[in-house]
């Protein structure tokens, strides 16, 4: 039960005008600007931009700055914020295969064509504080150049490299120009069973920790799947939509996305033949440990296409899907510390009377 | 895709959007003052903040699914013989959308004034080509240790 | 180009945020006090045979979740790429699937009624509102309406209107609380008759 509690306006207006000063922090330190936070945050702007579901790396800074930091909460003001805007349409399916290529390597393949591109990655760094960052700042270093670019048009190792033998699992083609519907959670509730556009959809924005904790929990041996990275794709595609008032689709821009597509073996089941399985990632933004968790969890969620008994967290659709959602669980989990004056008035009064019920069943008990 | 079924007209008009889709309002502004400063239009539909739901496909080719919203800023104009233009952009800059479409208005009207394109399609292949030079510098050289006798 | 002069899109509504705010603020009004004529927006370019406010308020609440239909006598090219063009609304073939469905006092047929969706007792909200195109409100024959939202009750009288759509609105009261709503759209201003309102002629 809520009942509505009035008399804390001036605390919470006080309250709200403490958090700007904290937000603020020591004025003599220079005031963070959100161009800052855009070039020099990264890749929190890339996680709240996933997880808020809303590709706007300018939207994303100013959220990270107004959340003193706190990424949920800065995930909280983009989907706040896309609920005042119109939809204005469907982009055509974005092609990860024109990609223009930052970062891509394979696990699966040593030498492979286009080669292994590192981009700019933490791998391989020794992950030891260097303290000349505080002492003397950030240098200016202008990377090192090729001679030549990448070749944007490198082979997909799944499509292109693992399929030639037929030794993988076919991912079923539909026309850019179907009808068919593809499930949407922003228009619609998610329902259960949950068709693969949904499950994808969900994942993608869900919580980095959350996937993360379970892609681990299938590697560990919750859901026997071992998987490989076959690749990791790190850049930008190019977005399209095709406008009621034109003939032709158009360009919109681009958008900086990281994929990333595992393959599985797979012993085979009633319904399939031994062979390679699928798992896939894909957010906005670089985010490579959420696109690597999503691939995995994504594999986990095809047990019942691939006729396989579910035995493991990371295979209920029902408990990965309900539970992703990092603005749907604070929401939930943070709710309790909100006024619950009256139901807990009568819990208390509940308690109070068990107490003397039993007091009156068993008095020697209540002596004690 | 639909591609190609475009005819020359809408090809060429397809391609000249992109252009001015990539650039920015700092980049167009200049262009605007000299091909079409003082020409009177009307807005079909003014400038609008919104959102595109960006589709992905499962496997990179497989089934579509929704994997997120972007902002676009549209703009529809109307100059004063009846042509029609229209800017569709990547994020919130209502003055950018706006430029776009009357642009693409503008060369419908007059085909010379989008000469300025190729100024702005160069820069956006160097810097293009700047990254992926960059990109390439991190591409791994695999040697093979000898051991053994010689 | 694209588009030729026959079809050349208008313009839509003068700033789009304030203006469809005005337009909703009016509806509420009208659907929330039956029988009180509010105005429709001034200046406002009409495609194909859309009047005033039927357009303003198509452009104002149609959306892209919102399909619409338009009686085949008012259904052209120019209305149907107007109304994609600014709401991005999906014009649909059949009424049943309509959220909107738009049709002209005058020249429509009026068989469509009863397969407009009404809801169901769980989502009673899942019905139609209909709009129907008339000249103005000082018809020769006067609706009396009672009902929530009226005091005592108001007098209403839509010019013109066919005998067909009063006996089906007397008979989607009685759907309570399903039904459709009922939007009157005279060229310069706009009545509603909700579910909730009894009509008596």
């Amino acid at each position: 039960m809520y009942v509505a509690v009035k008399g804390g306006e001036r605390a919470i207006e006080n309250a709200h005008k403490l958090l700007a000063e904290k937000r603020r922090g020591n004025p003599d330190i220079p005031e963070i600007k959100t161009d800052q936070i855009r070039e020099q945050l990264t890749l929190s702007v890339s996680r709240v931009m996933a997880e808020g579901s809303l590709y706007d790396p300018d939207l994303a800074s100013l959220a990270i700055k107004q959340a003193r930091g706190d990424l949920i909460e800065a995930v909280f003001l983009m989907r706040a914020y896309r609920t005042t805007l119109p939809r204005f349409g469907y982009s055509l399916p974005i092609d990860t295969g024109t990609m223009q290529i930052s970062r891509r390597i394979s696990a699966t393949y040593k030498d492979l064509p286009g080669g292994q591109v590192l981009g700019p990655t933490f791998d391989y760094t020794h992950r030891l504080l260097d303290f000349t960052l505080t002492a003397n700042g950030e240098e200016p270093l202008e990377a090192e150049s090729s001679s030549e670019g990448v070749d944007n048009t490198m082979p997909r190792v799944l499509d292109d490299l693992l399929n030639h033998e037929g030794l993988i699992q076919q991912e079923e083609r539909v026309s850019d120009e179907s009808h068919e519907p593809v499930g949407d959670l922003t228009r619609q509730p998610l329902e259960f069973p949950a068709d693969r556009d949904i499950r994808l959809q969900n994942l993608s924005r869900g919580d980095e920790g959350f996937i993360l904790s379970l892609g681990y929990s299938t590697q560990r041996g919750y859901a026997r799947n071992h998987a490989f990275v076959g690749e990791i794709r790190y850049g930008s595609v190019d977005v399209e939509i095709a406008p009621e008032e034109l003939d032709f689709p158009i360009h919109l821009g681009e958008i900086d996305i990281t994929e990333c597509e595992n393959v599985n073996q797979f012993k085979g089941s009633k319904t399939a033949p031994p062979q390679f399985t699928r798992g896939y990632g894909l957010t906005f933004g670089q985010n490579e440990r959420k696109a690597i968790a999503m691939a995995l969890v994504d594999r986990a969620l095809r047990d019942k296409e691939m006729g396989e008994e579910v035995t493991s967290p990371a295979q209920d659709e029902e408990f990965v899907l309900s539970h992703s959602d990092n603005i749907e669980a604070t929401g939930f989990v943070e709710h309790i510390k909100l006024p619950h004056y009256v139901d807990f008035q009568s819990e208390l009064e509940l308690v109070r009377k068990m107490r003397r019920e039993q007091a009156e069943q068993h008095p020697q008990r209540a002596a004690e | 895709m639909a591609e190609a079924a475009l005819t020359a007209d809408q090809a060429l008009r397809k391609q000249r959007m992109e252009s001015l889709a990539r650039s920015s309002k700092q980049e167009l502004e200049p262009f605007w003052k000299e091909h079409g400063q003082d020409l009177p239009y009307s807005y079909l539909r003014e400038p609008e903040i919104g959102l595109v739901m960006v589709r992905g496909r499962a496997g990179g080719t497989g089934q579509r699914f929704n994997l997120g919203e972007m902002t676009v800023t549209r703009c529809s104009v109307r100059l004063s013989d009846g042509t029609v233009g229209h800017g569709y952009v990547k994020g919130r800059d209502k003055r950018h959308a706006e430029l776009a479409a009357l642009f693409d208005a503008r060369f419908v009207q007059d085909d010379s004034t989008a000469g300025f394109l190729d100024i702005l399609n160069n820069r956006r292949k160097a810097e293009r080509d700047n990254q992926s030079a960059k990109a390439a510098a991190t591409k791994v050289d695999f040697y093979t240790m000898v051991r053994g006798e010689d | 180009m694209d588009l030729g002069p026959l079809t050349a899109p208008l313009s839509g509504l003068e700033n789009p945020a304030f203006a469809s705010n005005r337009i909703f603020r009016d509806v509420l009004e009208a659907l929330s006090r039956p029988g009180t004529v509010v105005p429709a927006p001034e200046n406002l370019e009409t495609p194909g045979k859309l009047n005033r406010a039927a357009t303003g308020f198509l452009l104002a609440l149609a959306d892209m979740e919102t399909p619409v239909w338009l009686s085949p006598d008012i259904r052209d090219i120019q209305t149907e790429k107007h109304l994609k063009f600014h709401t991005g609304c999906p014009v649909v073939d059949q009424c049943g699937q309509a959220v909107f469905a738009v049709a002209d006092a005058r020249t429509s047929n009026f068989d469509f009624l009863n397969s407009l969706a009404v809801g169901n007792p769980e989502m009673p909200h899942q019905s139609a509102t209909l709009l129907i195109m008339i000249d103005g409100f000082t018809g020769p024959a006067a609706l009396t309406l009672t009902g929530p939202g009226i005091h005592s009750k108001a007098v209403l009288a839509p010019d013109p209107i066919p005998d067909a759509l009063i006996q089906w609105a007397q008979a989607n009261q009685r759907l309570f609380p399903c039904g459709v709503d009922l939007i009157f759209a005279a060229t310069s201003s706009l009545a509603a008759l909700p579910r909730t309102t009894r009509i008596e002629v």
